[in-house]
């Protein structure tokens, strides 16, 4: 069953619509993938559909930055990990037998984005040498900000295939240094399956995989990955107990890595706390299914989050009772610092631990 | 004072060279090592020892891309000036009784102004590709870097105390009777909490973080990544030489030849720098400076204080 890598592990890039996101990061377990950070970083690019049709350019785009040789597999629903594992190491071996003929061209023609049409003095629109939008994207111009220092303010959308973020949510963020000044979050909209037990169990152990590695901490997110792929093999009771006390021991470790230390006071939100107290709701919640002590509910997407959390009115990862407000989280972002609203967005579990509203449009 | 003793210039070449290519070799050994432990994935020995040649291999085959009006130059300047940097720093430390390729009478400063200097390195590594997160992360590396920096200097300059000398070769000297890492205890743990900002991994990978999407090498590919990462292992090769001679008494050591014992140092302490690198979690730029102003630098100048009282 195992394919073994000749070549070391290969490096991927995953873009995963918002339904596959969760279960794509079980592939970080796997020894014969590396999951890149970076699209620059991968060698075959896996499509974990179905995709939102209003992100395909942006599938194109994240394709064309892959350097050569590069391949692309795609991973359709129902598709058990292996068979895609399978198919990306085999991508690979072709790209190194024949690199040339068998690396896939560009999708998008190499031209800018959108058309010239600047103004001013120097043609861009803007003042001076700054700011304007000479091919339909901001150029940094100057602003007042929270250091008082009229740093540049630059507007871009990270998303929907960021490696740090879930998928399918863009981030549209005003930056001066590494300062958000605006922020607006939209997300197309998830419907995510009834479970409790297990199935909820095994999404929020992918929910750690992946907040895990974006605390860099990647061999850890591997065996957090490996947890959640064994649930998925087999959710009898000695399964779950095994992968409880797993759970228990990997926990143990984090305790090592200064991860309660470095989560402490970060990514606080009104009535939630933070981000620690989120992450030790969520860790609760996972272990809480595995033992049984929680019945799965109408809506819920799985793991984490204590009991507690309804009656003092705070969001509850586990059963959501309001689905997360992008406006209200987009704003509170604004003036933190960029990887601040990562670790936010990220302990809040987006996309693994409840559902999004359909399509809220960025407040602009 | 010692007087400066000089290697011809062609056995100083090769000398660094090879110091830095076999440590930087083992130092990518021992990460995959210690990552697949720690990823509970069991790998053979010959898995983990060919692991960094295959990955070497693949990106030697790989396009470099490029951005939209990057500073090339630049681009291409950064993981060169921060390996160059680490050789400088290779170059002032005593790799053996006698054996330096310039243990010049200022070798400490020399050896700090390395560690500070690979700042700019690392802001052009942010800066280069003009793309926004890898300048975010520059932003960020190079705002925690003084915090580290300084934190360097009182460390290093206690420990010139007690050899009454700037130079390395001396400061190895002072250490016959006692090292330095138990006449000042606070200063190679201190030292250590440097080398995670100079080789931004572990807790202070601010640069290259996976929560910026690799931060600033987020835009890199091929050679242009291989020469960036060469560099980092490079440079944690040369920190961890300058603190075994400053803080484990170099060459000093029974049975074993000098270089033995210093290779041996320098083993131990790349490989503590790794096992943290892997299982450190990234502390916030912000959270590092605050910690290092009212903590870490209180400590590093009483570390300071208590070396110069002993002195007189």
């Amino acid at each position: 069953m195992a394919v073994r890598p000749t070549a070391g592990p290969v490096p991927v890039s995953v873009a995963a619509g918002p339904e596959a996101w969760a279960s794509s990061q079980e592939l970080r377990a796997r020894p014969e993938l590396e999951v890149a950070t970076s699209p620059r970083h991968a060698t075959v690019l896996v499509v974990a559909g179905p995709l939102p049709d209003g992100d395909r350019e942006a599938l194109d785009r994240t394709h064309d930055q892959l350097p050569h040789p590069r391949a692309s597999v795609a991973w359709d629903p129902g598709t058990a990990v292996g068979e895609v594992v399978a198919a990306v190491v085999a991508a690979d071996a072709e790209l190194r037998r024949r690199p040339g003929e068998a690396s896939e061209p560009d999708r998008l023609p190499d031209v800018d984005p959108n058309p010239w049409r600047g103004q001013g003095p120097h043609g861009q629109g803007g003042e001076g040498m700054m700011g304007g939008t000479p091919y339909g994207r901001a150029m940094a111009m100057t602003d007042e900000d929270r250091d008082g220092l009229a740093l540049d303010a630059l507007t871009v959308t990270l998303g929907p295939f960021l490696d740090p973020l879930p998928g399918g949510l863009r981030l549209e963020a005003t930056l001066q240094g590494d300062v958000l000044t605006a922020a607006a979050l939209r997300h197309p909209g998830l419907a995510i399956p009834a479970a409790g037990g297990a199935a909820a169990a095994r999404r929020g152990l992918q929910w750690l995989a992946h907040a895990l590695h974006v605390h860099g901490l990647g061999g850890h997110a591997a065996r957090a990955a490996a947890l959640a792929a064994e649930l998925g093999r087999g959710a009898d009771g000695a399964t779950r107990a095994s992968v409880e006390a797993s759970l228990a021991r990997l926990c143990r470790r984090l305790g090592r890595t200064g991860l309660w230390w470095t989560l402490a006071g970060q990514g606080e939100l009104e009535g939630q706390g933070d981000a620690r107290r989120r992450w030790e709701e969520a860790l609760d919640g996972i272990a809480a299914h595995l033992s049984g002590q929680r019945a799965g509910r109408g809506a819920d997407p799985g793991g984490g989050g204590g009991g507690a959390g309804r009656e003092t009115g705070r969001v509850d990862p586990v059963d959501p009772v309001d689905p997360v407000d992008l406006e209200a989280l987009g704003a509170a972002l604004v003036g933190r610092t960029l990887d601040e609203a990562v670790v936010t967005i990220t302990s809040l579990g987006l996309g693994t631990l409840r559902p999004v509203p359909a399509a809220r449009e960025a407040r602009r | 004072m010692t007087a400066a003793r000089q290697l011809h210039p062609v056995p100083a070449v090769a000398l660094v060279g090879a110091v830095l290519g076999i440590g930087s070799y083992l130092v990518a050994v021992t990460r995959a090592g210690v990552t697949a432990r720690v990823a509970g994935q069991r790998l053979g020995l010959a898995a983990i020892t060919v692991a960094p040649l295959r990955r070497a291999r693949r990106l030697l085959g790989q396009q470099v891309t490029t951005t939209e009006r990057p500073d090339s130059a630049t681009w291409v300047l950064a993981p060169a000036a921060y390996a160059g940097l680490a050789a400088l720093a290779l170059s002032v430390v005593p790799l053996g009784p006698g054996t330096a390729v310039a243990d010049v009478d200022t070798g400490i400063v020399v050896f700090g102004a390395a560690e500070v200097l690979a700042v700019v390195a690392f802001y052009l590594h942010g800066w280069s590709p003009n793309s926004p997160l890898a300048l975010a992360a520059g932003y960020r590396h190079v705002a925690a870097a003084l915090s580290y920096a300084l934190l360097s200097m009182f460390v290093l300059i206690a420990a010139a105390l007690p050899a009454q000398s700037l130079g390395i070769g001396a400061i190895v000297d002072s250490q016959a009777g006692l090292w330095n890492v138990l006449r000042q205890p606070l200063g190679l743990p201190l030292l250590l909490v440097v080398a995670l900002g100079v080789t931004a991994s572990g807790p202070l990978d601010l640069l290259d973080g996976t929560d910026l999407a690799g931060g600033g090498g987020a835009e890199d590919s091929g050679v242009q990544r291989l020469a960036w990462e060469g560099a980092r292992a490079v440079m944690l090769v040369a920190f961890a030489a300058g603190a075994a001679a400053v803080f484990l008494g170099g060459w000093h050591g029974p049975l074993l030849p000098g270089w033995a014992w210093m290779a041996l140092k320098t083993a131990a302490v790349a490989g503590l720098l790794v096992v943290v690198q892997v299982q450190g979690a990234r502390v916030s730029a912000e959270r590092f400076v605050a910690v290092s102003w009212t903590v870490l630098l209180p400590l590093a100048f009483l570390d300071l204080l208590a070396a110069g009282v002993v002195a007189l």
